[in-house]
C-alpha cells in the first residue's frame, strides 16, 4: 500500500481526540488506592513499622512469615490491587503474613547504616513476631534487596528463621549482566553520599529509566489506547502511582550496600561485615527457596542463581519463573502459579 | 516553571545587588586604609553593608513571594476553561491540517509532478528545498504542540491527585516525542507519497536540530540536566562580578563569555572540538580570575572567591562530560535514523511501508530501544555517566559550601549544623535503644530467675558451687541483685 499523507494527517488527529477523552477520564478518576488488604500495625521504631495481616480464619501453615521488601521503592507492588495481589493470594492459601514497612527515610536518616537495617529493626521485627506467637524460628521471605537483607540475617541469626525464600534477589554481584551492576562499579559511592547525604529516589528512578530507554515512548503508545478503558486506566495509574512512589535511601546504608556489595562482592566472598557480624553464608542451614525470574533487567538470573551455591543447607531449590523483576508480583500468572508454590513449599517444611 | 525561572532570576539579581555592594564598600575600604581613617570609618562602614545586604535580601524574599502569587492567579480560572480549550484546538488543528497539507501538495505539483529531484545538479538546490520542505512541516506542527500545551498546563494545575499529574506529565512527554518524531519524518512521507524513493534525499530532508529535539525529549536530557541551569546561573554570577572588576577584568572576562557563548551555539558538534573549548575556557577563566586573587587579602571573601572558582571549574568539567554523553546519544541515535531511513526507503519502494504512523512509531521505538540498550551496556558510556555523577555530587558539595558562607552572617540555620544535630540526634538514639535493649534483657533475665522454683534454684545452685560458676549465670545473678 501506498502511503498517503492526508491518512497520517487523519491518525494524528485521531491521537488528540484520544487524548481528549483520556484526559477527561484521567480527570474523572478518583483516588488511586493500593495495598488495600486490611492489616494492622505491630510495633514501630522511627520510621520502620511492622504490620501484621488481618486473617479471619486460623492459618493451615502454622509458622508465620514475615516479607523483607527492598528499600527502593514501597512493598504495595505485592498488593497492587485485589485481583493482583500476592498478599491477599498467600493470606487465602493458608499463610499467616506480616510485613516490614521500611518508611521513607528524610534528611534525618543520613546516619542510618546496613547495620542498623539488619541487626537493629529487621531483627527487632523478628522478636516481636516470635515473642508474640511463642516460637522459636520464623519464616523469612525477602525480596529483590530485601531478599540480600533476608540473606543477611539468616546468616547472622540462623537460630531465628525456619525457612528462608528470596524472590529476585541479588546475591553475587560480579555479574555485569544487568546495566546497574555495570554502572554502580563506575560510579564513586563516597562523592554520591556525600553529595546528596540521604539519596533521593529520584535519582534511582533515573537510572531505572535509562535500562529501558524508550520505555516512556511505547508507555505513551500503549497509554492512549487503554485510556477510555476506565478498569485498565486505573491499573495503569496504580502502577503508575507504586513506580513513582521511591523511597530516598539513608545515606550510610546505601554506601556500605553499593561498595560492599555491588562493587566489591563481599558477600559471596565471605568478606561482609555488617555491625559486629562478619556474615558467612555458609550459616544458612534452614531450608531455601530461591526464586528468579527469567527476563529479570533489574536483577539478573545470574546474580540470584549462584546464592544456592553458597549456602550451608542441603535443602535448596532454585525456582525459576517466566518474566521480568515486576512481572513476578502482578502477572496473571503470579496468582495461579507463584503463590501455591511458595505455600507448598512452606507448608512440607512447618513441623 | 515560570515560577521557578522567576525565582532564579529574582536570586540572581540579588546575587548581583550584593555583589555590587561588597564591591563598593570594598572600594571605600581600600580608601579609608590609604587615608589611615579605617578604625572609625569601619564600623560605620560596616553596618551601612550590612543594612544595604538585609534589604536585597528583602526585596528578593518578597519578589519571590509575589512569583508565588502570580502563578497561583494563573492556576485560578484556567482550569474549568480546559475542554473548551481543546475544543478550540480540535478545531485549529484540522484547520493547520488542511492548510500544511494543501501547502506541501503545492510544493510537489509546482514542480509538475516529476521527482523533485529530479534536474537538480547542485546539492546546495536540493538542500534549499528539503530545508523548505522541513521548514513548512516544522512551522505547522509547532503551532500544533504550542496549542496543545497550554490545556496540558492548564489540566496539571488542576489534578489533586500527584499519580494522576505525573501521568499527565509523561503523557505530554509521550506525546511531544511522538509529534516530533512525526515532524521530523513528515517530509520524507509527503516525499514518498510523491513516489520519491531515495534512501540519500530521505537523509537530507531530516532536520538535525529537530532531531536533536527528539533525542532530548526521549532521553529527558532538559530535565536531567540541572547542571546547564547551574552553569548558566554561574555565568550570570561570574558577569556580574567581572563588571565591577574594572576593564582588565572585562577583557578577561570577554574571552571567557566568547567561549561559553560558543559552547552554547555549537552544542552538539564533535568530541574533539569539546575537548579543546573546555580546556580553552578553563584556561581563560584561570588567567582573567588569577590576577584578582593575588590582590585580595586572605579571608573569608578570598575563600568564598575560590570556592567559586573551584565550582566553575567543576561546572566546566561536568558541562564538557555532559556535551560528551549527549553526543555519544546523538550519534548513536543517528546512526539508528539512518538505518530506518534506509529501510523505509526500500519497503517504500515496493509499497511495503508502514502506512499508518503508529506502526511506524512502533518500529522506531524497537529498533531505538534495542540499539540504546547497547549504547548504554558499553564500558564508555558507563564510565562518563559515572563520572558526571561524580562530578554533579562535588558540584553540590562545594554549593553547600559557598551557599553556607553566604548566609553564615545570617540568623539561619546551616546545613551543616543540621547535619551534626541529625549526628548527635542518631548517635543518642542508638545509645537509648542499646540501653533499652540491656534492660529490657535484665527484666527478662530477672523474671526467669525469681519464676524458677526454689528446689530447682538450690539443685542449680549446687550445681554451680560444684563446677565454676559459668558466665552466664554469673552476668544473671549479678543482673538479680541489681
Amino acid at each position: 500500500m501506498a502511503i498517503e499523507t492526508k491518512n497520517l494527517a487523519e491518525e494524528m488527529a485521531s491521537v488528540s481526540e484520544k487524548l481528549v477523552k483520556g484526559l477527561e477520564n484521567l480527570q474523572n478518576a478518583g483516588e488511586i488506592l493500593v495495598a488495600q488488604t486490611p492489616k494492622t500495625q505491630v510495633w514501630k521504631r522511627d520510621k520502620v513499622t511492622l504490620y501484621h495481616y488481618t486473617r479471619d480464619t486460623k492459618p493451615t501453615v502454622k509458622t508465620p512469615v514475615l516479607i523483607s521488601y527492598a528499600l527502593v521503592n514501597r512493598q504495595d507492588m505485592l498488593d497492587l490491587q485485589p485481583d493482583r495481589s500476592l498478599i491477599k493470594n498467600l493470606l487465602n492459601l493458608g499463610l499467616d503474613v506480616y510485613m516490614m514497612d521500611w518508611g521513607y527515610p528524610g534528611p534525618a536518616e543520613k546516619y542510618v547504616t546496613l547495620d542498623d537495617y539488619i541487626n537493629g529493626y529487621l531483627n527487632d521485627a523478628v522478636d516481636i513476631i516470635r515473642e508474640q506467637q511463642g516460637i522459636a524460628s520464623i519464616n523469612l521471605m525477602g525480596i529483590c534487596q530485601g531478599g540480600t537483607f533476608s540473606a543477611i540475617y539468616s546468616a547472622i541469626y540462623p537460630e531465628k528463621i525456619k525457612n528462608l525464600i528470596t524472590l529476585v534477589t541479588p546475591i553475587d554481584f560480579a555479574t555485569n549482566d544487568g546495566l546497574l551492576f555495570k554502572w554502580a562499579k563506575d560510579m564513586d559511592m563516597d562523592a554520591l553520599v556525600d553529595g546528596y547525604g540521604t539519596v533521593p529516589g529520584e535519582f534511582l528512578n533515573t537510572g531505572f529509566a535509562l535500562l529501558k530507554p524508550m520505555a516512556q515512548a511505547s508507555k505513551f503508545q500503549n497509554l492512549l489506547n487503554i485510556m477510555d478503558d476506565e478498569d485498565k486506566l486505573m491499573n495503569y495509574l496504580r502502577m503508575e502511582k507504586w513506580i513513582n512512589d521511591s523511597p530516598n535511601q539513608a545515606g550510610e546504608c546505601y554506601r556500605q550496600f553499593m561498595k560492599d556489595l555491588y562493587q566489591q562482592n563481599k558477600l559471596v566472598k565471605g568478606e561482609l561485615v555488617v555491625g559486629e557480624h562478619k556474615v558467612n553464608l555458609k550459616d544458612i542451614t534452614m531450608p531455601l527457596l530461591n526464586i528468579y525470574a527469567t527476563e529479570d533487567n533489574l536483577v539478573p538470573p545470574a546474580s540470584s542463581i549462584p546464592f544456592n551455591d553458597y549456602v550451608g543447607t542441603k535443602d535448596k531449590e532454585l525456582y525459576k519463573f517466566p518474566g521480568g523483576h515486576i512481572g513476578v508480583f502482578v502477572g496473571s500468572r503470579t496468582q495461579k502459579e507463584l503463590g501455591p508454590a511458595i505455600e507448598k513449599w512452606l507448608a512440607a517444611r512447618d513441623k | 516553571m515560570e515560577n521557578t525561572k522567576n525565582f532564579f532570576e529574582n536570586w540572581v539579581e540579588t546575587q548581583k545587588s550584593m555583589l555590587e555592594n561588597w564591591t563598593e564598600k570594598a572600594q571605600e575600604f581600600q580608601k579609608n586604609v590609604a587615608g589611615g581613617e579605617i578604625l572609625t570609618k569601619g564600623t560605620e562602614m560596616y553596618q551601612e553593608w550590612l543594612k544595604k545586604q538585609q534589604e536585597n535580601i528583602k526585596t528578593f524574599t518578597g519578589a519571590a513571594e509575589k512569583t508565588g502569587e502570580e502563578v497561583k492567579e494563573k492556576v485560578e480560572g484556567t482550569v474549568e476553561n480546559f475542554f473548551d480549550q481543546w475544543k478550540a484546538f480540535q478545531e485549529k488543528s484540522v484547520n493547520m491540517w488542511t492548510e500544511a497539507s494543501q501547502k506541501m501538495t503545492g510544493f510537489f505539483s509546482g514542480i509538475n509532478s516529476h521527482n523533485p529531484f529530479d534536474g537538480m545538479t547542485s546539492s546546495n538546490i536540493m538542500m534549499d528545498n528539503a530545508r523548505k520542505y522541513q521548514e513548512t512541516w516544522t512551522n505547522t506542527l509547532k503551532s500544533m504542540s504550542d496549542s496543545i500545551k497550554t490545556p496540558f498546563s492548564a489540566q496539571s494545575a488542576d489534578m489533586a491527585s500527584k499519580t494522576i499529574n505525573d501521568t499527565l506529565g509523561s503523557m505530554k512527554k509521550g506525546y511531544e516525542s511522538f509529534m516530533k518524531l512525526y515532524e521530523l519524518w513528515a517530509p520524507v512521507f509527503k516525499a514518498a507519497e510523491n513516489k520519491v524513493f531515495n534512501s540519500e534525499e530521505y537523509k537530507k530532508m531530516m532536520n538535525p536540530v529537530l532531531y536533536k529535539e527528539l533525542m532530548d525529549k526521549m532521553f529527558g536530557f532538559d530535565a536531567l540536566n540541572p547542571l546547564k541551569n547551574a552553569y548558566d546561573q554561574y555565568t550570570k554570577n561570574a558577569t556580574a562580578w567581572y563588571e565591577k572588576m574594572g576593564t582588565s577584568a572585562k577583557d578577561g572576562y570577554k574571552s571567557f563569555k566568547d567561549s561559553v557563548d560558543q559552547f552554547a551555539a555549537r552544542l552538539p558538534e564533535n568530541e574533539a572540538f569539546f575537548t579543546e573549548m573546555f580546556k580553552n575556557i578553563n584556561s581563560q577563566f584561570k588567567t582573567s580570575v588569577s590576577p584578582f586573587f593575588k590582590l585580595m587579602p586572605e579571608g573569608k571573601e578570598k575563600e568564598q572567591m575560590t570556592l567559586m572558582n573551584d565550582l566553575g571549574e567543576l561546572y566546566i568539567a561536568s558541562a564538557n562530560k555532559l556535551a560528551k554523553l549527549q553526543y555519544l546519544v546523538y550519534t548513536h541515535g543517528a546512526k539508528i535514523n539512518e538505518q530506518i531511513i534506509e529501510d523505509f526507503s526500500e519497503k517504500a519502494q515496493k509499497g511495503e511501508a508502514n502506512t499508518d504512523f503508529n506502526a511506524f512509531y512502533t518500529n522506531w521505538i524497537n529498533m531505538n530501544g534495542k540499539a540504546f540498550e547497547g549504547l548504554f551496556g558499553t564500558d564508555e558510556f558507563s564510565k562518563l555517566q559515572g563520572e558526571l555523577v561524580t562530578l554533579d555530587s562535588k558540584i553540590r558539595t562545594t554549593t553547600d559550601k559557598l551557599m553556607e558562607m553566604n548566609l553564615s552572617a545570617y540568623p539561619v540555620v546551616l546545613k551543616s549544623q543540621l547535619d551534626e544535630l541529625y549526628k548527635t540526634n542518631y548517635e543518642l538514639k542508638k545509645q537509648v535503644y542499646e540501653m533499652g535493649k540491656q534492660l529490657a534483657s535484665m527484666v527478662k533475665d530477672t523474671v526467669v530467675t525469681n519464676s524458677k522454683p526454689a528446689a530447682t534454684e538450690a539443685k542449680a545452685a549446687v550445681k554451680t558451687e560444684a563446677k565454676v560458676a559459668e558466665p552466664k549465670a554469673a552476668a544473671k545473678t549479678s543482673t538479680s541483685k541489681k
